[in-house]
């Protein structure tokens, strides 16, 4: 995914936009330019990570010297090149304020049932620039409303402006090529061949470039008005890539998922599986209570039974924990294992999977986000998934006595069979800090906590070419839950040794991160702060080759800050 | 009755893909290897293979796009692309005879409207319907490069030129006797016979 990057330094060109001097790369176009510069050039067709189409209009800016206003998008930077953009140019403000009248002849204005009002580049972009009535008495052309282009995507085509944005991204990303323009001028409209469908693992991301409410997720469609929503910038835990995403949140439930600009990880890309799967994390029925399982009965319980139950067997406890883990938790427990140098074996459930050849371009062949992570602290070693089997393998033996669950995907839904459910019921203790009551194992093991989903944390995860990044709750916090963090310092805590300097009962995410980027050695040299990580993530390293993604992490760490 | 003014959607409902692929005559398929070795890309050659398919079927059909599509290497809907936006592609059935009367300015000063409403009385049929016994279908198109002849109307790919009400009944009684072959066939390259005696252009 990384774009070969030429070793020497690009030549700069020199150019002045509003007045204001900028100096860019030779070929940068001039809506990046802009950019650096500090200004805005309004478009729709145009995207930083497709090829330039040029047929919205919108970004029209006169330079200096050409007879005609230009198109930002398709005009490439030159040295001395004098621009003017709406902010200076009374006719470029005029040729986008018509622009705009023009694209909104046939747009049917039905903001007040279209899911895309409030984050629509038509709404904003007629509030800045243009803000007039529009004069168009006569009768608008009708096209199909609500016509599903695929198992996620759903077109209204009266909507669509034909910035033809998802037609390139199925063209050039996916390659899959399924959306065309039929018909031409004002009755054109994007449709999918009669007998096939938009189903690629990619598809929901045409409805993230869609500048307007023309596509929409089928799952999410009427869910609720975007303003109701608490929005956070987050990472997508279904994989080890990362993805940046943002996340609409209401009433506990996750409402929206868009892909979050990284050209270094997604570029703005998402995949099905990530983006329609993202609420998977949070179960309906949760774990109410700490419980205890005594002969098949479930009684109430507390931590500090949990505790005193696991702290004199320590030495002979073996870990299974989530792939999902955060950066500090898989710290805390390599802490544990060598500080009270007692536990003795902690593995993570990962499985390798084969990937299609458009999930490839994004999806890594895991399910595993933070792998790495685990890897980096030493939790694991080189090879996950034989090291995970062979735990399984002991636990269907009945050979282990003392097992700690951390997490609902510590063990591979897949993986759950009667052996398994049998081995853990054998086990002398069992303890499992879940967020689902739902799932097979609850029952099985002697004690229940309730712990918390990866949407409900705040920290660190390593994605797959060790790209630190940080990851933020979506959803409101639950009362009794305790993350993977404190239950592990304080266990450490119960058997004698403190892990944490703080007070973990008082302390939150973001204060174990703190502590965590000071406390880790490997790290804690490069003075890394949380917002550094949140500007786009920190590489640790040089990214590994592409495909090469099994090959071991726990290297050198070397210090590089990308922007 | 000029513009049926409705938006062509080939996907309102869920339509079958199409599962058994169709076979063109010999003829078609010899031609076809003909017009693709043409080009220095052969998806250049997607306009004369529409043709050859609408030639053979009568109109674009869904299993004749998914035939050029394969022929080419090319995404079908990229065929679509093409076949929606020309309007001489027939999405819906045409009759053995289209009639297109030309209805832009200088015919239209000439009296292409009587002669319009004329052969849509005379057929009984809206611009886009094809008579009962598939004989006959109209249209009203713009400018067919024959102005100074105007009024003017084109039968299939043949030009009739100085129309008048008494020669419109002479033409539409003697197509209807003889069945002259009035096609430009794609497959042949060439126009057909045409009718008997009748001059290509007429020209005062």
């Amino acid at each position: 995914m990384a774009e070969a990057v030429t070793p020497k330094a690009p030549e700069m060109v020199t150019l002045t936009i509003d007045g204001k001097q900028v100096q860019v790369p030779k070929g940068t176009n001039l809506i990046e330019a802009a950019k650096v510069a500090g200004i805005e050039i309004p478009h729709y067709c145009y995207h930083p990570h497709l090829s330039v189409a040029g047929n919205c209009r919108m970004c029209q800016c006169s330079v200096k010297g050409q007879p005609k206003m230009t198109i930002a998008c398709n005009t490439q930077a030159a040295e001395g090149m004098e621009v003017a953009t709406h902010n200076t140019s009374k006719d470029v403000a005029d040729a986008q304020a018509a622009t705009l009248e023009f694209i909104l002849i046939n747009h049917p204005l039905d903001c007040t049932v279209c899911d895309q009002a409030g984050h629509c580049k038509l709404q904003d972009y007629h509030f800045e620039y243009n803000a007039r009535s529009s004069r168009f008495l006569e009768e608008k052309v009708h096209k199909v409303k609500a016509l599903p282009l695929g198992p996620n995507v759903m077109l209204d085509g009266e909507r669509c402006i034909m910035c033809t944005r998802c037609i390139r991204f199925c063209d050039e990303v996916t390659k899959t090529s399924e959306l065309g323009m039929l018909n031409r001028g004002d009755k054109s409209v994007i449709a999918v061949s009669p007998g096939r469908e938009l189903d690629n693992p990619l598809s929901g991301s045409v409805v993230d470039l869609c500048p307007v409410g023309a596509l929409t997720h089928r799952q999410w469609r009427f869910n609720t008005r975007i303003w109701f929503t608490n929005q956070t910038d987050s990472i997508c835990p279904g994989c080890s890539t990362g993805c940046n995403v943002k996340v609409a949140e209401r009433d506990g439930l996750v409402t929206l998922v868009k892909g979050r600009r990284n050209d270094a990880v997604n570029k703005e890309w998402l995949c099905d599986e990530g983006r329609y799967g993202f609420g998977r994390f949070l179960p309906e029925t949760r774990v109410a209570a700490v419980t205890k399982n005594v002969g098949g009965a479930a009684t109430e319980s507390t931590l500090t039974e949990v505790f005193a139950a696991l702290k004199g067997n320590l030495r002979t406890l073996t870990v299974l924990a989530s792939p999902d883990l955060l950066l500090e938790e898989y710290y805390l427990l390599r802490q544990l294992m060598l500080r009270a140098s007692s536990v003795g074996r902690a593995v993570i459930s990962y499985r390798k999977r084969s990937l299609s050849p458009v999930e490839e371009i994004l999806v890594s062949p895991d399910r595993a986000s933070n792998f790495r992570g685990a890897q980096l602290t030493g939790v694991i070693g080189e090879d996950p998934e034989s090291e995970y089997n062979e735990v399984l393998g002991k636990i269907r033996r009945k050979e282990l006595e003392h097992v700690l669950i951390l997490g609902d995907r510590a063990i591979d839904q897949a993986d759950v069979d009667q052996a398994l459910i049998d081995g853990l019921k054998a086990a002398k203790v069992s303890v499992g800090l879940l967020t689902s009551q739902e799932l097979p194992l609850t029952s099985a093991l002697s004690f229940v906590v309730p712990g918390r989903s990866i949407l409900e944390k705040s920290g660190l995860l390593l994605n797959r070419h060790l790209r630190l990044q940080y990851t933020q709750s979506v959803v409101p916090l639950r009362d009794g839950t305790t993350p993977d963090w404190r239950f592990l310092a304080l266990l450490s805590e119960a058997a004698g040794a403190k892990l944490v300097s703080a007070d973990v009962q008082k302390i939150g995410d973001r204060e174990l991160t703190r502590w965590y980027l000071s406390a880790d050695t490997l790290i804690a040299n490069q003075a890394l702060t949380i917002q550094a990580i949140k500007d786009g993530g920190v590489q640790l390293q040089a990214p590994s080759k592409q495909g090469s993604v099994e090959q071991g992490a726990t290297g050198s760490v070397g210090a590089s800050t990308a922007a | 009755m000029t513009d049926s003014g409705q938006v062509f959607h080939i996907n309102t409902k869920k339509i079958a893909p199409v599962t058994t692929p169709v076979t063109l005559s010999a003829a078609a398929e010899k031609r076809v290897g003909e017009i693709i070795a043409q080009y220095p890309q052969s998806r250049s050659a997607v306009m004369p293979l529409l043709y050859i398919t609408q030639e053979e079927f009568g109109m674009i059909t869904q299993a004749g796009v998914e035939w050029v599509a394969a022929k080419l290497s090319l995404p079908p809907v990229q065929v679509w692309e093409v076949a929606t936006f020309y309007t001489m592609y027939y999405k819906k059935p045409v009759g053995k005879y289209h009639v297109q009367v030309c209805r832009t300015l200088p015919c239209a000063l000439r009296g292409a409207k009587s002669i319009s409403e004329y052969i849509h009385k005379k057929l009984g049929l809206q611009p886009g319907e094809v008579s009962a016994n598939g004989l006959w279908s109209f249209e009203e198109v713009e400018c067919l490069g024959s102005c100074g002849t105007a009024p003017m109307c084109q039968i299939n790919d043949v030009f009739f030129e100085n129309l008048t009400e008494q020669k419109l009944d002479t033409l539409f009684s003697r197509i209807e006797k003889e069945l002259p072959d009035l096609r430009l066939s794609t497959v042949r390259d060439a126009l057909g016979a045409g009718l008997a005696g009748a001059p290509k252009s007429e020209i005062i």
